[in-house]
């Protein structure tokens, strides 16, 4: 199961998001800050982070920075932002996230982004196409 | 019934549901070239505009109400 | 209620007191950029937490708020007290709306919108002047935003020569007074098929766009014959033009954002030319003229001959028109050659000019990519929109400067988005160029060759290559990819396995009533445990079995510490930090102080001392009190103060700290104190005491005389120079739970007034006390000592007996005169005399009794119906033996 690491001080942001993401079968996990994240993503291999840019201690941007710095650079990072803060999209990008999206996002919208950039595809689940097979 | 149905013209009034819309085509479809009097419409689902626009009847009277006039103006003409 | 919206209100609620709480600290502090950083970061949480549900009101308010905020956070608007008064107003509002919802149950209650038009706009209104820019460059920004996430093309709008020409001209003329070029949008609507099915009404919907100036309706799909047609599948498009700012369109629209697409228009397509087309041909030389007079830039020659064929041609001719647009477009834009030179062109082929620009032209291509050939068949439009977005964000990300240190990590990122979603739309053929472009670009340290590889493979030039060879490639695998991808969904849904840890959230959201329930059935063990020390002392005495006597004692033991830890974790459960009360503080300090024209500086300690829920709720109204008066009379204006010697701002204290099992909370003042002398002449003016009394009375004695009952009148408070007002009430409610409260003043330097009360009152600790054969229980924390009183040392003073214990004169009052009971004290064989030594008001009391007994833990269960109205008393309890004590209360009683 692709393990999802959402990042958000906000309580409702996180639970809206988890509520989206278990739904299409993700598994979460949270963090309420730039520096909580850094620590949970040094310990899990996550599949993929959604991130808040506007967080204390440590925000979005600082976050997405160092695990850039740190190596861990296969993973793709959502920024998620307020319509305010959409000219901080080239800073979002800047520090290292893959995608920049508005708030409130859409779930289907989040999810289809979500799976190109799990890049979920049939080679790695060779087990779906042989029930097919069989159909044939 | 915020349509009611006369023997060739269909009377709008107030605001019309969606839940009518399939009444409204069935009826034009047993009536063709009937007139659809819209002047007390203040205003129609989707579904009914849709309605109007495939069947194109002919408007007997436009909405009193300015704007939803000119919004069917330029869908219906 | 669902979950998410449980969880809003609650954190709304948080936010809002740290909201409230920082305004204050920005108060004492309005340089601070950490506390107005915090804020606003907290004002633009809340304000994007209402943005996921339906509370336009709310998040209207919370977005002027955010906005003045950031002004203020920039150093474009300075603070103000006056910018506090008006967002601790619009949080008010907020907080109105927070509560309507819980009590509704998510609906947002009755029209608060003028309310909320009337905040938002007060607080714009301090972001004054320099906000007009501001909303200019935020609407450029959502405009661009909205543009990334739906490429912009040029919409086609022949309809648009519909509107008169005058209004198109006035529009122009608008649209290019305006601060920047996107004042017009052209918004096309494509609601989704199944929306009727959803409540959708899309007409709705369009209907609700503020400022359209033209619009239409068209079908997606041409119509069928009225036989086959389906009503309720939406077969609609809404095109329509408006002066609306982009804000309000994502506002309006904010559900459906993917089914809209924007695009800011140059107002020049408004430049239409209509009218009779007949008798072109005529003015043939007037076109070559006008180009030549264009390109030799002889302006002003241009806008001659173009007024005088103007004048010559009848109004109505299509020719007036153009002349009349190309004239207008002279004088607005003369820089605009293009414009000028179309509008030229149409006026020679009675045609309508096509209105592209540079930009809109290249957007147009770019478009043309994502949604048609580029992955065809096996994914959904929205797949590929989002595909398409993701390499932008990426081509995008290689584009920024190389210059960070962390720029490798990022390269790697950007690849590895790339090729995860190039594998997802099944082109895993340009993969392996991809990494050797990751190796060269790391290697070089730049971005280049990726962005190279992203040209090579974009889009465009995938189009073109998804050709045959692909459909066949399709064609050929054992499944077609787009099932695969359909097949992924239930098997990533319902393919969560036992052993997948199931991560649940921490907190747990527990209905007070089921807490209480537990705390009830505690309670009961702990009585039921004590009648095990019964039955031991009955197997030893009763059917002298010593032996299981000892042992039913050991395993009272081990159940008693059970049964106490038990209830030790349910007390913590229970137990609320004292912030819970103090957080009010603040704004009331604020408010009140400022009412009555006086500084005070409130010093806030000990905030995250816990105790029980109802031990802090009983605290509030009390503290409420206490604060109100030592602001009303205890502290004094500033210009006291001054001459006083004082700092011209007071110092108001709350303190709270936990002291074994109880709270201790001081409220103190650095005031005018309490006049003991007035205090006693009010007093007796009020019958309360005597004139002996006036005579003997300590001033710590008189001072307490503000808690008497029937001291506070109306006209005491008038010209009390002291306090006093309704300490009587403050009294009884924090003796209600079994709490004392104590008052310290010093004339001129301030008051100190110190509550006391327990950590929990749910089990209560009572002695046991026996008089005339009869038990009865006293609250242990009353009772100061036990002693036993040798006859021979009682003193008789005033008909009252007293003893001298630890040198201090204690009355002495025998229990069984307190209730009435007919029979003499009994004394022990050295005639000595049980006594019990209680604190009542901070005096001691010998209550003199016949004997002690145990102490035990009860649940004090209050007194109801017909005695309910008994005196003396303050509740019963079950004892482990199934009899009920009668548990005094020795404050009324003596």
């Amino acid at each position: 199961m692709k393990h999802i690491l959402v990042v958000d001080d906000a309580a409702t942001v996180r639970l809206y998001h988890r509520n989206i993401l278990e739904s299409a079968g993700y598994e979460v996990d949270e963090a309420v800050n730039g520096i909580e994240a850094m620590e949970k993503a040094l310990q899990t291999p996550f599949d993929l982070y959604v991130v808040d840019i506007n967080m204390p201690k440590l925000d979005g941007y600082g976050f997405l920075r160092e695990i850039r710095s740190q190596d861990i650079t296969q993973v793709p990072a959502i920024m998620v932002s307020t319509e305010a803060e959409s000219n901080d999209r080239q800073r979002a990008y800047r520090s290292g996230a893959n995608l920049y999206l508005i708030k409130p996002v859409k779930p289907e919208g989040l999810l289809t982004y979500i799976r190109l950039l799990l890049g979920v595809s049939t080679h790695i689940r060779p087990h779906l196409s042989n029930d097919k097979a069989i159909d044939r | 019934m915020a349509i009611t149905y006369q023997k060739k013209l269909a009377l709008f009034r107030d605001t019309v549901g969606v839940e009518e819309a399939e009444g409204l085509l069935e009826w034009f479809i047993k009536n063709p070239k009937s007139r659809v009097d819209l002047a007390d419409c203040q205003h129609l689902h989707a579904a009914n505009l849709q309605v109007l626009m495939a069947v194109k009847p002919v408007i007997a009277a436009w909405p009193k109400d300015a704007n939803l006039r000119v919004w069917l103006e330029s869908a219906l003409n | 209620m669902n979950p998410l919206l449980e969880q809003f209100l609650a954190e709304a609620r948080d936010f809002l007191q740290g909201i409230a709480e920082k305004l204050m600290q920005l108060e004492n502090d309005p340089n601070s950029t950490v506390v107005m950083n915090e804020l606003f970061r907290l004002v633009h949480t809340l304000k994007g937490n209402s943005g996921l549900f339906e509370f336009p009101e709310m998040t209207r308010v919370l977005h002027a708020g955010e906005d003045l905020l950031d002004a203020v956070r920039d150093g474009r608007v300075g603070y103000s007290q006056e910018l506090t008064d008006r967002l601790l107003d619009a949080m008010d509002f907020v907080n109105l709306l927070v509560d309507e919802i819980e009590s509704n149950g998510g609906g947002n209650g009755s029209d608060h919108g003028q309310n909320a038009l009337r905040l938002a706009e007060s607080l714009r209104q301090l972001i004054g002047v320099t906000a007009i820019a501001d909303g200019g460059n935020a609407k450029a920004s959502v405009a661009e935003a909205f543009q990334s996430s739906s490429a912009p093309n040029m919409p086609e709008l022949p309809r648009l020569a519909e509107l008169p020409e005058q209004q198109r001209m006035a529009l122009y003329r608008q649209a290019l007074a305006g601060d920047t070029l996107d004042t017009l949008l052209f918004v096309e609507y494509t609601p989704e098929d199944e929306c009727f099915f959803k409540g959708e009404d899309p007409f709705h919907q369009v209907r609700q766009i503020p400022d359209i100036v033209w619009q239409s309706v068209r079908p997606r799909e041409l119509w069928t014959a009225s036989a086959e047609l389906d009503a309720y599948h939406c077969n609609l498009i809404f095109d329509t033009l408006t002066t609306a700012a982009p804000e309000e369109l994502y506002e309006l629209f904010r559900y459906t954002p993917e089914q809209l697409r924007i695009v800011p228009l140059p107002p020049i397509v408004l430049a239409l030319p209509h009218g009779d087309p007949n008798g072109g041909a005529v003015y043939g030389d007037f076109v070559t003229d006008a180009l030549r007079r264009l390109d030799s830039g002889d302006m002003a020659g241009l806008e001659s001959v173009a007024r005088t064929m103007l004048e010559l041609s009848s109004p109505d001719l299509w020719l007036a028109s153009g002349l009349r647009w190309l004239l207008l477009v002279l004088e607005l834009e003369p820089g605009n050659r293009h414009a000028q030179r179309t509008l030229i062109g149409s006026l020679a082929s009675l045609t309508l000019p096509v209105w592209t620009t540079p930009e809109t032209a290249t957007a147009v291509e770019a478009v043309a990519g994502p949604g048609s050939g580029l992955v065809g068949e096996m994914f959904s439009d929205a797949d590929a929109r989002a595909f398409a977005d993701i390499l932008q964000a990426q081509r995008e990300i290689l584009g920024l400067a190389d210059s960070d240190a962390w720029l490798s990590g990022r390269l790697n990122a950007a690849a590895a988005a790339l090729a995860a979603c190039h594998r997802r739309a099944g082109r895993i053929e340009a993969l392996p160029a991809l990494e050797a472009a990751l190796a060269e670009a790391l290697d070089n340290v730049e971005a280049a060759p990726l962005l190279a590889w992203l040209d090579a493979h974009a889009p465009l030039d995938l189009s073109a290559t998804v050709g045959p060879e692909a459909a066949e490639e399709a064609e050929a695998a054992p499944t077609p990819i787009r099932n695969a991808l359909i097949d992924v969904e239930p098997d990533n849904k319902f393919g969560r396995r036992a052993e997948d840890a199931y991560v649940g959230p921490k907190t747990l959201k527990v209905d007070q009533d089921k807490i209480d329930n537990l705390m009830g059935l505690i309670g009961e063990m702990v009585v039921a445990k004590n009648s095990l020390p019964y039955l031991a002392s009955r197997a030893e005495t009763q059917y002298g079995v010593r032996e299981l006597g000892r042992e039913i004692k050991t395993q009272y033991a081990v159940i008693n510490r059970i049964a106490e830890e038990m209830q030790d974790a349910i007390m913590q459960v229970r137990m609320m930090p004292m912030s819970f009360v103090f957080q009010r503080f603040p704004r009331l300090v604020r408010d009140t102080s400022r009412k009555l024209g006086k500084e005070v500086n409130l010093v806030l300690e000990g905030e995250n001392t816990e105790a029980d829920k109802n031990i802090v709720e009983a605290l509030a109204d009390p503290l409420i009190h206490i604060v109100r008066n030592s602001l009303d009379h205890g502290i004094e204006t500033p210009e006291v103060r001054r001459a006083a010697g004082k700092p011209p701002a007071g110092r108001l204290t709350i303190r709270a700290t936990q002291e074994a099992d109880r709270v201790h909370i001081e409220i103190s003042d650095d005031g005018k104190g309490i006049d003991p002398i007035i205090i006693k002449r009010k007093a007796y003016e009020k019958g309360i005491i005597d004139e002996v009394t006036m005579e003997r009375l300590s001033d710590q004695e008189a001072v307490n005389l503000v808690f008497a009952a029937g001291f506070s009148t109306a006209e005491v408070i008038s010209d009390l120079s002291g306090r006093g007002v309704g300490m009587d009430v403050v009294r009884s409610a924090v003796e209600k739970v079994n709490g004392t409260v104590s008052l310290e003043s010093e004339l001129g330097k301030g008051t100190l007034i110190r509550l006391s009360l327990p950590l929990s009152m749910a089990v209560t600790s009572v002695m046991i006390v026996e008089s005339d054969k009869q038990i009865f229980g006293v609250p242990m924390d009353m009772v100061v000592e036990t002693v036993r009183v040798s006859r021979s040392v009682i003193r008789t003073i005033k008909k009252r007996q007293t003893t001298v214990l630890r040198g201090r004169i204690v009355p002495l009052l025998a229990l069984n005169d307190l209730l009435a009971i007919g029979a003499e004290p009994l004394s022990n064989d050295d005639d000595e005399l049980a006594t019990l030594v209680v604190r009542v008001h901070e005096e001691h009391v010998g209550i003199v009794v016949d004997d002690f007994r145990e102490t035990v833990d009860i649940i004090l269960k209050p007194m109801a119906g017909i005695i309910g109205g008994l005196g003396g008393y303050s509740g019963s309890a079950l004892l482990g033996d199934g009899s009920v004590l009668m548990v005094l209360n020795p404050r009324e009683l003596v």
